[in-house]
């Protein structure tokens, strides 16, 4: 029986890794264009980012545009086979049930 | 696993705001399906978000071509009364504003994001504006060295409908976009019947062809992104 990775199966992580890895590895989008699209506080993504970050699936860097500083997050290689991984299991999971 | 997480039905996530307070970094555990109808509903968003309103940008530009081929076809034709000039004009003032548009929603959609697909990205905005850069250079060698107002016309705009042609083959290689491909394809086909129809028809190749290539574009685009709103 396969097993959903608990990192990401909790709602605003799937839908953060999902969003994140539409993205794509080699890009990295602004927090606040994340948060914008994922409709989440700031406080809360930033909570469930920092899981995504500790499991290393994803990547966030801190950076200044003209005086701004602005903050980037981006899916990591790790970060895109566990996600594959899970859209995998989720798959033969849901296959199992039918 | 436990009972509840395989379970089809849990309550689903709120449908109007998934905003949580800050400290909630716990959730309840998600059942399969709606961690399927999550994903999902996740993807078409991100999908909507960064890959910008394609359908509306082909809507704009086959408008665009129906006004600006429009009015120098009816002015040839005698079926309206404008001097080629001022029809041309109309054409060019349809071209900036078509141009313009489409440089503000590419710029919206991509804001935000850098890596390689913003690369990917500003060099593809670079090769158009290089392109008919060119373009512009050319016709107006073309204007010093052709008298004959519609064989100059034929020049011109054939040389901008390949630049336009290649630049829509290459978008979709780089953005895995076939339909953007096809179409450049027949934009390229489109300039060849221009060619070949000659000074006095090739208005009406570019017209009817090529504006109802970009229209048919627009559609194909439109359904596409309604079947993916609604999985």
């Amino acid at each position: 029986m396969p097993e959903l990775d608990p990192v990401i199966h909790a709602e605003s992580r799937l839908r953060a890794l999902t969003t994140l890895n539409e993205v794509g590895e080699n890009n990295q989008i602004a927090f606040t264009k994340l948060q914008k699209m994922l409709d989440m506080t700031a406080g809360n993504l930033s909570t469930h980012l920092r899981k995504l970050e500790t499991a290393g699936y994803v990547e966030v860097t801190k950076t200044i545009e003209g005086r701004t500083p602005a903050t980037y997050v981006g899916i990591t290689p790790e970060g895109k086979a566990a996600y594959a991984r899970y859209r995998k299991n989720l798959h033969d999971l849901l296959s199992g049930l039918a | 696993m436990s009972k509840n997480e395989t379970g089809p039905h849990l309550p689903a996530a709120p449908k109007q705001s998934t905003a949580h307070p800050d400290s909630s970094a716990e959730e309840l555990p998600l059942d399969l399906h709606s961690a399927l109808r999550t994903v999902q509903e996740a993807e078409r968003s991100a999908r909507r978000n960064l890959g910008g309103n394609t359908a509306l940008v082909y809507l704009l530009w086959g408008t665009t071509w129906i006004i600006g081929y429009g009015s120098l076809w009816g002015t040839q034709q005698g079926l309206l009364e404008l001097d080629p000039p001022a029809a041309l004009g109309v054409l060019g003032v349809a071209l900036a504003a078509a141009t313009l548009t489409t440089i503000v929603l590419f710029a919206r959609s991509s804001r935000g994001v850098r890596g390689q697909s913003a690369f990917q990205g500003g060099m593809y905005g670079l090769a158009w504006a290089l392109g008919f850069t060119v373009m512009a250079a050319m016709s107006a060698v073309i204007g010093n060295s052709v008298d004959e107002f519609w064989l100059r016309g034929l020049l011109v705009n054939s040389i901008a409908v390949l630049v336009v042609g290649l630049l829509y083959i290459t978008g979709g290689i780089i953005f895995n976009d076939k339909a953007q491909s096809l179409l450049g394809i027949w934009l390229l086909l489109v300039t060849i019947a221009a060619l070949v129809s000659g000074p006095d028809f090739f208005l009406a190749v570019f017209l009817f062809l090529g504006a109802t290539g970009l229209l048919a574009g627009s559609a194909v685009e439109y359904l596409r992104t309604r079947r993916q709103r609604n999985g």
